[in-house]
């Protein structure tokens, strides 16, 4: 036998179609409790690749002789050594190629919604939980909080035979680094970004996103309104495509709301995401089809393989959606905020323009998962 | 840091993980218990899996310093006698009590190796490290009937220094238990 190497994809492919998939993450025991590999149906161990260098037979009993075994580590090198490892011993071993770092830099296009006038996608960043958008119509694009692997969105445009004219980002973006201003720069589109964002910064070019109040996508009217929705940040906007989808950036998830500290005025943005949920968001229907920024667990994945969920489900089931209490909102979102997402302040200083950074520190950078999203029902 | 003694050091600069642990287990096999390691590596993912790997082998990782871009780990081989060595010398004081000292200018002997010195050790505290310590005795004449407290990570070699001590007539001396794996109190670098 011999150690195959699986990309990405494949391995997305595989734990997607529901098979059994086992993983053999042999990292250290804190970066892979820190991050790993999510699917519905899937079996995982970690055991540091280092264990495999002691002569102990133990390691070995925790492993299936009659299922492939994935072996994932950070960059592939020590699952390679472990895969031959175990191949050696008769089991039936394959690599992730590149590792999580490939891994982290995977996107899964899914169509939400596909009809004669416009074709909404929504691109999956499944290791980082980032979501991001395409709107296609009459032969343009607008795409919406763009990561920074932007080959991803010019090689689906092509696919889909349409020219990117518009490029929003929903907010500056304190957990992973953007795309907007390079694809923008790459294809000639319209970066547009809430100027209270940018915090005077010029360093970037950028349109005013608070100036439009629509956008038009192609010959066909689908309509975009811009929705100000602070509160993550003070600039937060959400993006209405045609009455019936909510693109909600950090401000609305699946599962709760965003999380209003980043700035260090939590109390002070939770009132204004406070208002938001309950004038600018209460005065949307129940049908609407909220698409978030992120989300924190792949249990948000729906049945038709996007995250998204109508304000009428969200309101239904997050209590704090439904508290009109505004002291007791207030106090509830600032307080339950949790770790910072890694690496932030950077982040946000590359998002600007103010920082410049080389490929593979903006990977080092993002690296891990994300830590947007208030949990709470 | 390079006139920190060492008793073997590898490079493993521009090597990606798997290699630089496994060029450390490679080497620390080779070694004697309670030597220390000194590994140089580029890698940045070898800071905690150095850690990491130390932990779960037992050996003791003793600190990683960084220098333009390359990292210096320190390991020092696990002593199997050191962790179940009954501890012999009568007198003793815990962390606390010497903790409480400190304002007094207490004299106090680390007995352990100049590695682990160097990445902490309580303020005021005089390296001799336990294998030198026979050599130097003449050095220490003056303290004889002094109270000296004697402090090593785990309580086990600092033992075996206050034995010695007694043995060479120092009338006052104190092992200080259990030592620096435990110690709360300030650190000096």
């Amino acid at each position: 036998m011999a150690v195959k190497e699986m990309t990405s994809k494949e391995l997305h492919a595989r734990i997607d179609a529901g098979d059994s998939v086992f993983i053999l993450d042999v990292r250290n025991p804190n970066d892979f409790e820190d991050w790993k590999i999510e699917g519905k149906t899937l079996r995982q161990v970690n055991i540091p690749y280092f264990d495999f260098l002691e002569e102990d037979e133990a390691v070995y009993n925790q492993l299936p002789k009659e299922t492939e075994i994935v072996v994932v580590c950070a960059k592939g090198g020590s699952a390679q050594m472990v895969a031959e490892q175990l191949d050696e011993k008769g089991y039936s071993t394959s690599v992730l190629e590149g590792g999580m770092l490939s891994w982290s830099q995977f996107y899964h296009p899914v169509t939400v919604s596909t009809g004669e006038d416009m074709k909404l996608i929504q691109l999956n960043r499944l290791a980082k939980g980032c979501l991001s958008y395409m709107v296609i119509s009459g032969g343009e694009a607008l795409v919406v909080d763009a990561n920074r692997h932007i080959e991803e969105y010019m090689a689906l445009a092509k696919r889909e035979n349409v020219k990117i004219a518009h490029i929003i980002d929903t907010h500056l973006h304190a957990d992973h680094i953007s795309g907007g201003a390079a694809l923008a720069q790459e294809t000639g589109a319209t970066y547009y970004l809430s100027s209270s964002e940018m915090q005077g910064s010029t360093a970037l070019p950028y349109e005013p996103l608070e100036q439009h109040e629509t956008l038009k996508i192609g010959s066909v009217n689908a309509k975009v309104l811009a929705v100000p929705t602070p509160g993550h940040t003070p600039g937060s906007t959400s993006v209405l495509i045609d009455d019936r989808f909510l693109l909600s950036g950090d401000t609305i998830f699946v599962g709760g709301l965003g999380r209003p500290d980043l700035g260090g005025k939590a109390r002070e943005w939770a009132q204004s995401l406070y208002d938001t949920v309950f004038k600018t968001v209460a005065a949307l229907s129940d049908d609407v089809l909220v698409l978030p920024t992120h989300f924190a667990d792949i249990k948000e994945i729906n049945e038709n393989g996007y995250v998204g969920a109508t304000l009428g489900a969200i309101r239904a089931s997050n209590e704090v959606m439904r508290n009109e209490d505004r002291e007791a909102f207030t106090e509830k979102v600032a307080g339950a905020s949790g770790a910072t997402p890694p690496n932030f302040e950077e982040i946000v200083g590359i998002n600007r323009g103010e920082i410049q950074v080389t490929a593979e520190q903006a990977t080092d950078l993002e690296i891990g998962p994300n830590r947007c999203a208030v949990h709470h029902s | 840091m390079s006139t920190q003694h060492v008793d073997k050091s590898i490079d493993c600069k521009g090597l990606s993980c798997p290699m630089p642990i496994v060029r450390t287990k490679k080497a620390v096999d080779e070694m004697q218990p309670g030597q220390v390691l000194e590994v140089l590596a580029t890698d940045p993912g070898s800071v905690a899996d150095m850690k990491s790997w130390a932990d779960r082998t037992g050996h003791q990782f003793v600190g990683t310093e960084e220098e333009g871009g390359t990292f210096k780990h320190y390991i020092r081989k696990a002593d199997a006698n050191e962790v179940k060595a009954e501890q012999k010398h009568p007198h003793t004081i815990s962390n606390e009590d010497l903790q409480a000292k400190l304002g007094t200018t207490p004299v106090i002997l680390d007995v352990r190796e100049p590695m682990e010195y160097h990445f902490g050790h309580i303020p005021g505290a005089q390296l001799v490290a336990f294998g030198q310590l026979e050599e130097r005795l003449a050095e220490l004449a003056d303290l004889k009937d002094q109270e000296i407290h004697i402090v090593c990570r785990t309580g086990n070699r600092s033992d075996m220094a206050c034995q010695l001590l007694a043995e060479k007539g120092f009338s006052h001396v104190k092992n200080v238990v259990p030592g620096m794996s435990q110690w709360t109190g300030p650190v000096e670098k």
